[in-house]
């Protein structure tokens, strides 16, 4: 990048490692930040405990650091302390509120003589109770120690952090048109040679601030302008103008759905086919389900000559006559495609069925030729659809 | 000339956004999104990523450690892992021979042991970082009932293994400790 010709969001990926971000270095990031945002917990503090007096010494939360963003510490009985956060979620830098979810908790109790001291540790929404029980040679029983609290969770919606919510995604490539050398640079040095020897192009004067200031913006109505029409025209490059390719391609989303994941729906429904076979259809169901993808199967062999028993060819393989769908249907268990999914932490029911029965409903549905028949699961199992238990065993009889 | 990072290394824990290059006015030059989804970083996903980093920079501990205590021929105890947010040591060290940049240990008893840090750790920058031990846990291996306990006095813990049958020191416990 170059300072303040291209140093502006949106930030164009490429460069060297001394003057850029590359887009395998964003794409690391990305990818750590996600990893290590699963694991971190949400909040480690230290307290002591002596009698009705429990005082935290240090707190370090997602919300903030000092005591002003601790819970209010109290005691409950003898090595029964309480901790309480006045508010069910905490602010974030816009001051809105995120909902707190606490889903683990880790006591450590500091040391007390000789006594071997079992801490213990429970909550209820954002209210966390901590125990301390001696064993030892002062008797059995609550006592009080403080300790080291460390809790885990989720705050607002970080359980469904994704690497495109930091722009990540698997295409991610360096800008060829700005990656190195940004479209002002171009433009400033034109500027400065029209202007000719009578104007400083010494950095820091007015006529310098003025030409840089000129150069950004012609480079933002101009060629930035141009490209950005060109990225729209495809849907995996897409921004302005997703809502029309989402009506284009006849692809549903959700309200509240981030851009990057409209993004990656428009762009698995875009290509033009190269036939349902099978690694195409598993690499459309790669690009469409991302992580909820496991794999593709089809499961009765392939020897030609004997079709399996449930294919139903009109005059040349008519099928048991018990279970002919009418009509002079064509289908065989040959020609199904078992999708096998799984449901990853975080994501909810209602973003997974969308996923899995609407999005990529539709796109097998244009994908695969019209004799096949498809279904979803999760885990290996067995299907329904075509197979005798769906004929007989889930019939009326 | 080297360019020095805004702001403190993680372990200080004053970090904020702010740090990291967010605003809670940053916008994209000319209101414009990205140019490119495939080669840009927009307003947006860049507020939400320092935002992440910031609040994670905040609770993740400064140190992990596996630590043998060595009761049967009394030694320092033996560092069998360490990772901290300055570096990491896969391979085991004796506490009384401590690789330059971690932390030190020492017997004090059966079970008994003592980890020393250093005033200030250095990040990859050369930016110095003050390091206080606040916060410690620490967890026994031991098939059996058992607690560590730990207590933090300056640049020094000690943690204390304790079977909860006997309530005794364990001889050559082995334990994990976290330290913030």
């Amino acid at each position: 990048m170059f300072g303040a010709l291209g140093g502006v969001l949106p930030l164009r990926l490429g460069g060297t490692a001394t003057n850029g971000w590359t887009a395998a270095q964003h794409a690391r990031v990305a990818a750590d930040l996600v990893a290590v945002g699963r694991t971190t917990p949400i909040a480690t503090f230290s307290f002591t405990k002596v009698g009705a007096a429990v005082t935290i010494t240090d707190y370090r939360g997602r919300n903030g650091t000092g005591l002003a963003y601790a819970p209010t510490p109290s005691s409950i009985g003898n090595g029964h302390a309480r901790f309480t956060w006045s508010l069910p979620g905490w602010e974030n830098e816009s001051g809105d509120l995120q909902p707190v979810v606490i889903t683990g908790a880790r006591l450590s109790a500091v040391f007390n003589g000789t006594d071997h001291i079992s801490p213990g540790i429970t909550w209820s929404g954002v209210v966390v109770d901590t125990y301390t029980e001696s064993h030892g040679a002062s008797g059995n029983g609550l006592v009080d120690v403080g300790g080291t609290v460390r809790i885990w969770g989720t705050v607002g919606d970080s359980a469904r952090r994704a690497i495109g919510d930091y722009a990540g995604d698997p295409n991610k490539r360096d800008s060829t048109t700005e990656g190195t050398t940004p479209y002002a640079d171009g433009i400033l040095r034109d500027l400065q040679a029209q202007r000719g020897s009578a104007y400083s192009t010494k950095t820091g004067t007015l006529v310098d601030c003025e030409n840089l200031a000129l150069a950004r913006f012609l480079a933002g109505v101009g060629p930035r302008n141009a490209e950005k029409y060109r990225a729209n025209m495809f849907p995996g490059t897409s921004d302005e103008r997703l809502p029309y390719w989402e009506k284009f391609l006849a692809v549903p989303f959700a309200a509240d759905e981030p851009k990057w994941q409209r993004r990656q729906k428009l762009a698995a429904h875009y290509p033009v086919s190269e036939g349902p076979k099978i690694e195409v259809i598993r690499a459309r169901c790669t690009a469409l389900l991302g992580d909820v993808f496991v794999d593709v199967t089809t499961s009765a062999g392939a020897d030609l000559a004997n079709p399996p028993t449930l294919t139903f060819w009109p005059g040349i393989n008519p099928g048991p006559a018990d279970y002919d769908l009418g009509g002079g249907c064509w289908a065989s268990e040959r020609d199904h495609y078992f999708v096998q999914v799984q449901q990853p932490a975080g994501m909810t029911d209602g973003e997974f069925l969308q996923l899995v029965n609407v999005q990529l409903f539709r796109m097998l549905d244009d994908l695969l030729p019209a004799t096949a028949t498809f279904s979803w699961g999760i885990g290996g199992g067995f299907f329904l659809d075509i197979s005798r238990l769906d004929f007989t065993g889930m019939t009326p009889s | 000339m080297a360019i020095v990072p805004t702001g403190a290394p993680a372990w200080v824990r004053t970090t904020s956004f702010t740090h990291y290059g967010g605003s809670t006015e940053k916008e994209n030059y000319l209101s414009r999104g990205a140019i490119n989804a495939l080669t840009d970083v927009a307003a947006e996903e860049f507020s939400r990523m320092v935002a992440d980093l910031a609040a994670v920079a905040r609770t993740a501990p400064f140190a992990v450690m596996r630590i043998l205590c060595n009761d049967t021929s009394p030694a320092a105890p033996t560092v069998e892992f360490c990772s901290l947010m300055t570096g990491v040591r896969l391979t085991s060290y004796a506490g009384d021979a401590a690789p330059s940049g971690f932390p030190s240990a020492a017997r004090v008893g059966n079970g008994i042991a003592t980890v020393t840090f250093a005033s200030s750790y250095v990040d990859e920058y050369g930016v110095s970082g003050a390091f206080t031990p606040k916060t410690a846990l620490a967890g026994v291996h031991i098939g059996a009932g058992g607690t560590a306990t730990v207590v933090i006095s300056g640049q020094t813990l000690t943690i204390r293994s304790v079977s909860a049958a006997t309530g005794l020191a364990i001889s050559n416990a082995r334990f994990t400790l976290e330290v913030g």
